[in-house]
């Protein structure tokens, strides 16, 4: 494995080092909403649905991310505070990006984006947006400025789409090499989480149960059943108990106690720490960069005291763990599923370590040597 | 206020019960429905979707005052007391709480129509909650914020109402129903600018009302005011009496009319902004039950607001019962309550034919 990634990045070194590997334009590429975009020169100016996927940037243009970013909406800093501060400490010049709204929600005003200075020549928008942007007649207004939409998608089906959407924006931007060094890097890590599965065919499947952005209200519990972190479960041979009860839908409501019924083997809290628009801390657990751990301590607290938690299985049993939200709307989903697979069957995965996956990714396509805590045994966490 | 003054109007009052209710008969349906509620509490215990005999949840009520023999499973017990009856209680307590607020409305406005929130308090707690869900505030300040916004809703009603010139019940309502609009409209504002991923179904979920994250604190929260105001209604219920049968009428009983009107629209407002702040909004309520009393113990307030409370805490407790037991997910209170409200009103309107209003 260890030669075969020196191999991969003594190759991907080449290819970036290589002019005659510079794309030709026009190119066309399909995206992952099955749209055809013709480009015919590569785009410079890019806009962002959501600021918390500029990790993809990063992975296509390494350190020259921040400068061919010129507007995102500003949920990072909200949602991924520490994902922020990060990234800010890295580029400052993130901070003069203009901020647009969003668009499920009516707030993005497409003549103000449209007139931008410097004008984006490329949108990339997640894929939950792209239909609503199509039905409501802003695809045909933004490409009668110029300006050509990708779809890209890191959450509605993460295992599917993410290598895909990558793909998709680096051949677009003329960095195709980028974009395929990466998708093999996936892969291999995928692969080897399927590899190792398969040796172990009587294995019990766990029931695990995901509380979708646990901390946020006081309302238990939302939950993902197919789609999200949720497709992580049946990809690791466990059964998700969101399942049935959600019946097809994505992400819904389950009540404790039917959470409590089932029985689940593991309980995985989706988390991470809010802010509000002042940057102070409000709600869950600030798993992340540059990580507090009295603050970790005391948020994981909080959240492990609610009285009915305390009769759900896997509570009892200690495997309740978090894991770092903002993972599920970012190319490095991957250290996510790892953390999923560890949690699920530790004794496949005892040799597996997600940590040193973030880093290698980020030391490998964002060239930034990055740590953090992005995942937790809750009870080892109180300690 | 001495009741003897009004014993001839605590006579018609209470002919307009569809059952006649003497002294001795109203204490036993005081016995009857305190009996009712104890088996609804238990019933509602029994029920949900992890399975418990009915014979583990009394050992385990059983348990809390001698000591017997544990044979159940920890998870048995954690499922009965610490997710089950925390809910069960706020439930019942603000059932309690709507349908006296509801019954004293009704009372003072002379109206079977009116409920909470023809007096904005409704619109304005529920702003408050959307406001602290929005700026990212700690749990306890949606409580805090509801409260007050509550409050705030009622005390703007009651300017708007002064400042029209009008001190008659119909400038009320309109200034209420002004104050209502205004309040909502922020609602929807609020919702507006809400993040769609997290923010958003926080707020569409309390607004829809629910007992999913009830918890003992909630239970004093709740209970410290229907205490408070539950007293300084009942100590007022003659007063409402009068006050029901017109308010020149009442003048001329010596009864000081718009202080009366304040100091119970303010009680009312304080219960009713409690209630929102632990469960979000929950309509219907406070306009039904007191309707459902009415049929059985007439219009007089003395024996109303007790049985009021008994009916509006049962209906809740088995309104949350249905909420938790019919879906995987949980069905919010405000959609149930709205759902079976519509056509019980209809059906009560038919049965009563505004029966305990003809003196109107």
């Amino acid at each position: 494995m260890k030669t075969k990634l020196k191999i991969l990045t003594l190759c991907a070194a080449t290819l970036w080092s290589l002019p005659s590997f510079a794309a030709t334009y026009p190119i066309t590429v399909t995206d992952v909403a099955g749209r055809t975009i013709t480009f015919n020169q590569p785009p410079q100016n890019i806009a962002l649905s959501t600021s918390r996927i500029f990790p993809l940037l990063e992975i296509i243009y390494q350190q020259d991310a921040a400068k061919h970013l010129v507007a995102a909406r500003n949920d990072m800093q909200v949602s991924a505070p520490s994902m922020y501060a990060n990234y800010i400490k890295h580029y400052p010049s993130l901070k003069n990006v203009a901020k647009i709204g969003l668009i499920k929600s009516g707030e993005f005003d497409a003549e103000r984006f449209i007139n931008l200075k410097p004008k984006p020549d490329l949108f990339i928008v997640d894929l939950s947006n792209i239909k609503l942007a199509q039905d409501n007649g802003l695809l045909k207004k933004l490409a009668a400025a110029g300006i050509k939409v990708i779809a890209v998608d890191f959450r509605e089906n993460p295992i599917k789409n993410t290598v895909r959407s990558v793909e998709s924006v680096a051949k677009a931007v003329g960095r195709e090499a980028q974009g395929q060094a990466f998708a093999h890097y996936y892969l291999d890590h995928v692969a080897e989480l399927q590899k190792k599965l398969a040796q172990y065919p009587n294995l019990k499947p766990k029931k695990v149960f995901i509380e979708r952005a646990a901390g946020y209200s006081d309302s238990c519990c939302r939950t993902f059943a197919n789609g999200n972190m949720g497709a992580y479960i049946p990809f690791l041979k466990a059964i998700n108990i969101a399942d049935k009860p959600l019946d097809g839908a994505v992400t819904g409501q389950m009540s404790p106690e039917t959470v409590i019924t089932a029985h689940p083997d593991v309980y995985i809290m989706q988390t991470t720490g809010w802010v509000n628009d002042k940057g102070q801390p409000t709600h869950g657990i600030p798993l992340g960069y540059n990580p507090n751990p009295a603050a970790i301590k005391a948020a994981t607290s909080a959240l492990m005291d609610r009285d009915w938690l305390q009769a759900v299985s896997a509570y009892q049993t200690k495997n309740v763990y978090s894991i770092y939200m903002p993972f599920y709307n970012s190319p490095y989903n991957l250290v996510a599923m790892e953390y999923f697979a560890k949690w699920i069957h530790p004794n496949v995965f005892k040799d597996l370590n997600p940590e040193k996956t973030f880093e290698e990714m980020n030391k490998q396509f964002g060239h930034r040597i990055v740590s953090g805590d992005f995942g937790q045994n809750n009870f080892k966490a109180m300690q | 206020m001495n009741s003897k003054d009004y014993s001839d109007i605590r006579v018609e009052l209470n002919s307009n019960s569809i059952f006649l209710v003497k002294k001795n008969s109203y204490f036993i349906l005081l016995a009857m429905m305190s009996l009712i509620l104890i088996l609804t509490l238990i019933f509602a215990l029994s029920m949900g979707r992890y399975s418990i005999n009915f014979s583990t949840i009394i050992k385990v009520l059983i348990s809390k005052l001698i000591d017997i023999n544990i044979d159940w499973s920890i998870t048995e017990q954690q499922v009965i007391e610490s997710v089950r009856m925390p809910r069960i209680l706020v439930a019942g307590l603000c059932g309690a709480s709507l349908a006296l607020g509801g019954s004293a409305l009704q009372g003072l406005f002379r109206n079977p129509l009116v409920g909470p929130q023809v007096i904005g308090v409704s619109s304005g707690a529920a702003f408050g909650g959307v406001i602290a869900i929005l700026l990212m505030l700690p749990d306890f300040y949606i409580a805090i914020f509801a409260f007050l916004f509550g409050v705030i809703a009622l005390l703007v009603a009651m300017m708007i109402a002064k400042s029209g010139g009008g001190k008659n019940v119909l400038s009320l309502v309109l200034a209420g129903i002004v104050t209502s609009a205004f309040f909502t409209s922020l609602v929807s504002l609020v919702k507006y600018v809400a993040d769609p991923n997290n923010t958003l179904p926080s707020i569409v979920y309390w607004l829809m009302g629910s007992f999913n994250e009830s918890r003992y604190t909630d239970v004093i929260y709740i209970l410290l005011p229907l205490l408070t105001v539950g007293i300084i209604i009942f100590k007022m219920r003659y007063v409402i009496n009068i006050l029901s049968l017109g308010e020149e009428e009442a003048s001329s009983m010596g009864v000081n009319v718009n202080f009366s009107r304040w100091v119970i629209l303010l009680s009312t407002a304080i219960l009713i902004a409690a209630s929102v702040s632990v469960s979000g909004i929950i309509g219907w309520v406070g306009l039904i039950i007191p309707h459902f009393a009415r049929m059985i113990v007439g219009s007089n307030h003395g024996k109303l607001i007790p049985i009021s409370m008994f009916i509006g805490a049962i209906y809740l407790i088995l309104v949350d019962v249905f909420a938790r037991t019919v879906s995987y997910g949980e069905i919010p209170i405000g959609v149930i309550t709205a759902i079976f409200g519509a056509p019980i009103f209809a059906w009560l309107l038919y049965k009563s034919q505004l029966r305990g209003w003809r003196h109107d």
